[in-house]
């Protein structure tokens, strides 16, 4: 499918337009965090303590008098790179090893392959609390983990269409012209496999972000005072019983993100993968 | 079937084995000293040494991970450094607690998603059918401690209905009334999941044959649904539902510090914290045998439900 058909498809996808358009309007909030925000997201009103949303401070103030607005608009920032970071650290890795698993065969794709069977045989979130254990609590530890929670999906996935993809009379005519396999592998294979890469990237961006509040929930994410979404509604769950607005604002912040991408990933496999139609986390 | 199933059980023995080696593994990977850490920043030389010497850590690897087995072999999963009591009576303790929380999540999965799966595909392209799968999206979306936290809010603090946290006496009618949010709020995920699923396999199936054929003799709608359509579609629900059990023994480790269930998940968050890796490496080698047995549980169902895989 030609770049220009995708496009147009893509612009009749209701599910794909209403997940970019959230999409497109996190990363302006995040990449004008200090000109959209009314205040500093650490800058404390004391006399503000846990204030309910007012025209000062439209969702409320923290235990801190922080206004939360402000934080959530900064958060922005935090849960993107998170999720980019972890994402590519899963597709670094996960994607080649995939390619030349599925390519190469043998006893090389076995080992690659029960490697992987391995991480799958945790689940998820336990996979990335191992990593956690090992490396300590902290921001750029958490992006880790869930970068190598990601690896083996990727890799699976990749193996999959590659398997496929060097049946294909193009790969033998590569092949008879003389082209190398890791050239054949580069211009070739991996072309090919891009659309499901790019549909579960959307989806698995969805899951990162969503552990990542989750471990920044337990404390082993970003610590304060760090705006971290996941880490905002750990500390608004003490206040839960008087001050309702601390914690529901940054979760709803998280699903909306979280939605976003979800509904690209439905949107992008509807049009380039219909085949796709497995249930990834 | 017979060859399946020693198949199957060779690649449990695979697995657990694997998991064994992570679990020994998990202390010799943290990045410096792993006795240094353990016994804390403050430690002096002695101590260090004394820690190093107690966890094993001055002999070769190999020895350490045969000592490692042969301890798990005899039920041996060391001492805790943060309480100094035996691990394996920990997990034992706290071992039910999570069971049970997933065991009731994925029972409230499963006949959410098969009410809201069965209903929007007898209403196909209705209200109803958008509606449900409007909630789905929302429910994939929504953090599991969050929609715990907002249940919280308002079943406990605002209406006063449900308490707020704690596990109350085991296997009593306190008890209950305190599972019941941790495990709607986990399960809830899980049928956004499976709702999906449930609805594409039954949209495909009342579209076959023999559901025509049913329906001309005049079998009762209710009958043809859930006896002709929802019984052919329940392989791949099977099969689903026990990969979203696995998810959920581990997603109990978030909602169980939401609610404050003493399970595993809430032992190992503290262990981690307290870097004591004993009880760490308990906790991790029980969840994930768990989700190993899981998986071959549902594997041999789906053989036993499927005869082209228990002959093939």
């Amino acid at each position: 499918m030609s770049n220009l058909k995708i496009l147009k498809k893509l612009a009749t996808n209701n599910n794909a337009i209403f997940g970019l358009t959230v999409i497109f309007i996190t990363l302006i909030v995040a990449i004008f965090a200090p000109y959209i925000a009314p205040h500093g997201p650490n800058e404390q009103h004391l006399l503000d303590r846990l204030n309910p949303p007012s025209m000062k401070h439209p969702l409320g103030t923290d235990g801190h008098g922080r206004d939360l607005l402000s934080r959530i608009i900064f958060g922005s920032r935090i849960s993107l790179m998170i999720g980019l970071i972890s994402i590519g650290i899963g597709l670094g890795l996960g994607v080649p090893l995939g390619l030349t698993a599925g390519y190469f065969g043998g006893i090389y794709e076995e080992i690659v392959m029960r490697g992987i069977d391995i991480l799958m045989s945790f689940p998820g979130i336990l996979l990335a609390l191992v990593v956690v254990a090992i490396l300590g609590p902290g921001l750029f530890n958490v992006m880790v983990a869930i970068g190598v929670w990601s690896i083996p999906i990727f890799t699976r996935m990749v193996r999959g269409s590659t398997l496929s993809i060097k049946e294909e009379e193009f790969i033998e005519a590569a092949r008879s012209i003389g082209l190398g396999d890791f050239k054949i592998i580069l211009k070739q294979v991996l072309p090919n496999c891009l659309a499901p890469i790019l549909v579960l990237s959307s989806l698995r961006l969805a899951t990162a972000i969503l552990s990542a509040a989750a471990l920044s929930f337990l404390g082993l994410g970003a610590q304060p005072p760090t705006p971290d979404w996941g880490a905002m509604l750990s500390a608004g769950r003490e206040y839960l019983r008087v001050a309702w607005w601390f914690s529901t604002f940054p979760g709803l912040a998280i699903m909306f993100v979280v939605l976003g991408f979800n509904l690209l990933g439905d949107g992008l496999r509807d049009i380039l993968d219909p085949k796709m139609r497995g249930n990834i986390r | 079937m017979l060859t399946y199933i020693v198949r199957r059980l060779f690649i449990l023995v695979v697995v657990v084995l694997a998991v064994t080696i992570i679990a020994f593994s998990m202390v010799h990977l943290i990045p410096g000293n792993p006795a240094q850490i353990m016994a804390g920043i403050n430690a002096s030389p002695e101590d260090v040494k004394m820690m190093s010497k107690k966890l094993g850590l001055n002999k070769p690897l190999y020895i350490q991970y045969i000592d490692y087995m042969n301890g798990l072999l005899h039920g041996d999963f060391g001492t805790s450094i943060r309480t100094g009591r035996s691990v394996a009576h920990q997990l034992l303790t706290r071992y039910p607690a999570t069971f049970e929380l997933a065991v009731v999540s994925i029972f409230i999965a499963l006949s959410v998603s098969i009410i809201g799966g069965v209903t929007a595909a007898t209403h196909h392209n209705t209200f109803i059918d958008n509606l449900t799968m409007l909630g789905a999206l929302f429910g994939v979306s929504m953090p599991s401690f969050w929609r715990g936290l907002m249940l919280m809010f308002l079943f406990s603090l605002l209406l006063g209905w449900l308490p707020v946290s704690g596990r109350g006496d085991p296997y009593t009618l306190e008890w209950l009334r305190h599972l019941i949010l941790p495990s709607v709020a986990l399960g809830v995920g899980s049928a956004a999941y499976l709702v999906r699923l449930v609805r594409s396999n039954m949209l495909e199936i009342l579209n076959e044959e023999y559901i025509k054929t049913a329906r001309s003799k005049g079998l009762r709608e209710t009958f043809v649904i859930y006896r002709h359509a929802l019984k052919n579609a329940f392989i791949p629900i099977v099969t689903m539902a026990g990969m979203q059990f696995g998810y959920l023994l581990g997603g109990t480790v978030v909602i169980e510090t939401v609610f404050a269930w003493p399970g595993l998940g809430r032992l190992m968050i503290n262990s981690i914290f307290a870097r004591d890796f004993p009880s760490i490496q308990g906790a991790v080698l029980m969840l994930a045998v768990s989700f190993a047995l899981v998986n071959l549980i549902v594997d041999l169902t789906y053989a036993f439900l499927d005869p082209r895989i228990r002959y093939s």
